[in-house]
Order: C-alpha cells, then sequence, then structure tokens
C-alpha cells in the first residue's frame, strides 16, 4: 500500500445533526466514511458506493445527498443530518408508519429511504402514489417490495 | 471501492480554478471537480486516479442563472440540477424555455443526485445518455469556456464530439451555459429508461420556435447527440396520419444515426424512432 501524501491530509469543521465536529481526514474520503468511520454515526449505511441504491442517503444542509459520492471536504463549514439527527413531528410520523406497514425488514435501506421519504414530504406534502414511486426510485429495498414504504410515506402526506 | 489517495483545492474564483489547472506539476494527474456525482463514481472504482483535484462547486459566480437584456438566459456551470428544476414561475424567463428547462433537470436521476450534480458536469462529462447534451444543442444554446487563454464559446451543437469527448481543450474549465430568449411555443421531450431515473436508452427533443425547422435532436445514441432534419412543410404532409408520421420519422432518423445503430440495432432504431415520435406528437398535440 502506498501512502497517502502528507498533503492529502485536510482539517474539516462539520455540523453534525446540531453539533460541531472537528476533524481530520484523508481528502479522498467520503463524507459516508468519515460519518461511519470517524463519527460513528454507522446509521448512514453504504451500499453500492457509486450513488445507485441510496442507503448512504443524508441532509447537507437541508438537501438530499447520497454520502457516498460526496467528498467529505467538499462539505466543510456546512451541516448534516444522519438518520440519528432527523427529528420532529413529521419525522415521527414517518417512522410510525413504517412500523405499522411493515416497511423494512433487513433495515439496510431504511435510513435512506427516511432521509429521502423527510425530503419528497417536504418538497411535495400532497404526494400521489405515483409521484411517491418516482421520487423514492433512488432508493433500492431488497426486501419489502417497496408496497409497504409507499404505503407509510402515503399515510405521512397531506391529502 | 475507494479512491487513490489526493490532493484537493477548493478554488474561490473562476480565475483561481483556471490558475490551480495551469499551475498543476507536470507529473500531476489534475482534474476539475463539480458536483461530483459523475466523477465520485469513477475515483470510487478507481476509473479514474488523480493526483489532485480543484473544487469549483462553491464557486459563487459559476452558481449564479442571469436573465439576459434579449429574455436569454446565461446559467453558470456549477447550477445544480435541482436548482434548475425548481425555477421558479413568474415572468423572469420566458414560460417555454423555464418549463424546458424544469422538465429536463427534473427527470434527471435521483433527488439526492440532482442536488449536487451540475448543468458544467454533464456537458464536460459528456456521457452519451446524459440529458444535457441533446437538449442543449436543440436549445441552441452555447457554452463559455474560461482557459489560460482568456474565455470562447462553443455552440452547444458542437460541443459533445463523442463518447466522453467533448471541445474542452486542456486546462479549460467550462463558466456557463447561454441560452437564446427568441420565444419557444411548443416542444416535446421524451426519453425511455428501464427504470426511473436511470441513464435512458433513448432519448428525443423537440423545439418549436414558428420558424420551418424544428429543432429535432436524438440523445442516448452512443456518441454525441444527433440532429433530425425535420421542417414543418413535411410534418404537414403528414397530418392526420400518425403512421404517415412514423415512417417520415423514421426515415429522417435512419438518414441521422450512427452507422451502428442505423445497420445493426434494431431495437435501439425502434426505441429512437419512438420517443421523436412521442416527442413531435407533443408538438402537435399544441401544449
Ligand atoms: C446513479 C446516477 C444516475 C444518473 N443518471 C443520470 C441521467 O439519467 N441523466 C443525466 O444526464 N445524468 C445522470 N447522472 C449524472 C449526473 O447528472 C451528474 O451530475 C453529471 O453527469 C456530472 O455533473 P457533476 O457536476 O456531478 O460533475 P463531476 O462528477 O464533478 O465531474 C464530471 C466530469 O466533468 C468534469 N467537470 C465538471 N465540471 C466541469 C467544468 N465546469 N468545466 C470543466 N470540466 C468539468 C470533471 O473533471 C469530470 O471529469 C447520474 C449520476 C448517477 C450517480
Ligand atoms: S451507497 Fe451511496 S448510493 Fe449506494
Ligand atoms: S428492508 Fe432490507 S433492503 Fe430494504
Amino acid at each position: 500500500m502506498m501512502d497517502a501524501p502528507a498533503e492529502a491530509a485536510i482539517d474539516l469543521q462539520l455540523i453534525v445533526n446540531g453539533t460541531v465536529r472537528q476533524v481530520r481526514t484523508e481528502a479522498r474520503t467520503s463524507l459516508c466514511d468519515l460519518l461511519r468511520d470517524a463519527l460513528h454515526l454507522t446509521g448512514t449505511h453504504a451500499g453500492c458506493e457509486h450513488g445507485v441504491c441510496g442507503a448512504c442517503t443524508v441532509l447537507l444542509d437541508g438537501q438530499p445527498v447520497r454520502a457516498c459520492i460526496t467528498l467529505a471536504a467538499a462539505c466543510d463549514g456546512r451541516a448534516v443530518t444522519t438518520v440519528e439527527g432527523l427529528s420532529g413531528p413529521l419525522v415521527d410520523r414517518l417512522r410510525a408508519a413504517f412500523q405499522a406497514e411493515h416497511a423494512l425488514q433487513c433495515g439496510y435501506c431504511t435510513p435512506g429511504m427516511l432521509v429521502s421519504a423527510v425530503d419528497l414530504l417536504e418538497r411535495k406534502p400532497g404526494a400521489d402514489d405515483d409521484e411517491i414511486r418516482r421520487d423514492m426510485s433512488g432508493n433500492l429495498c431488497r426486501c419489502t417490495g417497496y408496497v409497504g414504504i409507499v404505503r407509510a410515506i402515503r399515510s405521512c402526506t397531506r391529502s | 471501492m475507494k479512491p487513490v489517495p489526493f490532493r484537493y483545492q477548493r478554488a474561490a474564483s473562476l480565475e483561481e480554478a483556471v490558475a490551480a489547472l495551469a499551475g498543476a506539476g507536470a507529473d500531476d494527474d489534475v482534474r476539475v471537480i463539480a458536483g461530483g456525482q459523475s466523477l465520485g463514481p469513477m475515483l470510487n472504482l478507481r476509473l479514474v486516479r488523480p493526483t489532485l483535484l480543484v473544487d469549483i462547486h462553491r464557486i459563487e459566480g459559476l452558481r449564479a442563472i442571469d436573465v439576459l437584456p434579449d429574455r436569454g438566459v446565461r446559467i453558470g456551470a456549477c447550477v445544480t440540477h435541482a436548482m434548475l428544476e425548481d425555477l421558479p414561475s413568474g415572468d423572469r424567463l420566458p414560460p417555454g424555455l423555464a418549463d424546458v428547462l424544469r422538465h429536463v433537470a427534473g427527470g434527471i436521476a435521483y433527488r439526492a443526485i440532482r442536488c449536487r450534480g451540475t448543468i458544467g458536469g454533464s456537458l464536460a462529462h459528456a456521457d452519451p445518455a446524459a440529458d444535457w447534451p441533446s437538449a442543449l444543442a436543440a436549445l441552441g444554446a452555447t457554452i463559455e469556456l474560461a482557459g489560460p487563454a482568456g474565455r470562447r464559446s462553443v455552440a452547444a451543437s458542437a460541443f459533445c464530439l463523442g463518447l466522453f469527448e467533448t471541445a474542452i481543450e486542456p486546462g479549460e474549465v467550462v463558466a456557463a451555459v447561454v441560452l437564446p430568449g427568441s420565444v419557444i411555443r411548443r416542444w416535446g421531450h421524451r426519453k425511455h429508461c428501464r427504470k426511473v431515473g436511470e441513464f435512458a436508452h433513448a432519448m428525443a427533443i423537440c423545439i418549436d420556435r414558428g420558424g420551418e425547422a424544428l429543432e429535432a435532436w436524438l440523445g442516448a445514441t452512443g456518441g454525441a447527440p444527433v440532429a433530425i432534419a425535420l421542417d414543418r412543410g413535411a410534418l404537414a404532409g403528414t397530418a392526420g396520419s400518425e403512421a404517415q408520421r412514423r415512417a417520415l420519422l423514421r426515415e429522417r432518423i435512419a438518414a441521422a444515426l450512427p452507422d451502428s445503430i442505423a445497420t445493426g440495432d434494431a431495437y435501439a432504431r425502434h426505441l429512437h424512432a419512438q420517443m421523436a415520435a412521442e416527442a413531435v406528437n407533443d408538438i402537435l398535440a399544441n401544449r
């Protein structure tokens, strides 16, 4: 293994789930690896690591992003919200709905599902099933067959 | 699934980015990174192994959308797909143009990708299946480039040269996309994906500005966007007959498609003809 060139180490300051965190890491570190390995926030899951599955989705300054293809270095000074930091009445309802509708089995996809669903419900509070399916198409689930997930999100829409 | 080690530099201005590219050492493999939504996967898969990344994503001047005196619009290279998807309705942009931009942007990948991926990055990456190359060619856009020798402009129709190949010269950065303000009367944009948000297998866009010629382009043909010769007169000749219109489009598309598809792949040919027919139908349906 080649050592990283010394210049590759960088110091970052991020606001993670409301707390300021200072970290030294390598320039090549993804936001996903930083959250999991350096900050031990293992709720953010790494699946495909090339942007396709959505398991790593987190909020960056309130907007959903793929943590696996977002460099930690690019997030310096910004606010990150992971599944551990999601809170509020909408999130409470969504969590309860996921349980009620059996919207998870193994739970691998669930953190990304919740983050994407919160973003969807905030942008489109009245989304119908078609819109929910389209907007959630970037989050893959190997277990549930999606019906419960769509139902859970639907039950949190304003209709 | 981890990139090779590299150095990282965040540019505060376009000038700084151009200087960083010019100042890289002879042994450096330097790359611009914008949203990282194409470069990120390539880094993780080690398809690219740069020694230095120059991050341009936060350069203020590259994130602006400015309406021009002719009611055209200048879109900074680091404007994200999501910013265009969310373009406010109102009188700032000509309505037709805003509709096309919102529609094309909103159809790219997934919201989480759209929140970081940029219009400039899409163009520079020049994936044949990407949405902006054919759409911007059909919209008559001009691409502004900044480099060590100063600024220059290239027509979007001449910007993508082939598979991941563009008119960008070494050391140059895409600075902006400029769209003309002349009124879009009708438009159609269709793409075929096996799964929502996935890269398209066929794509067509048709723009009607009221003149005799229509701007009709195909995307996802495996190389640069392909122009289809189409005018109002020819379409009028097939008025009332869907079958005749399809036959005309098939003939025009066959004449335009790259050889590999025109002579080989019947399924791809069918998909392209179908997308073109639907885009033209959207125009005729007069929306
Ligand atoms: C799962 C997934 C699905 C996708 N689906 C689609 C889709 O359906 N349609 C679609 O169009 N796209 C799709 N994309 C790609 C997405 O649109 C990217 O945003 C886009 O291709 C690249 O933009 P970026 O800003 O992320 O560029 P980056 O990834 O940062 O850069 C891409 C390349 O362009 C260069 N570059 C970037 N900006 C500039 C600039 N201003 N000047 C010069 N060079 C520059 C970089 O050096 C690099 O080589 C998808 C991506 C993913 C991960
Ligand atoms: S792990 Fe990031 S999208 Fe799959
Ligand atoms: S619950 Fe197992 S992947 Fe979705």
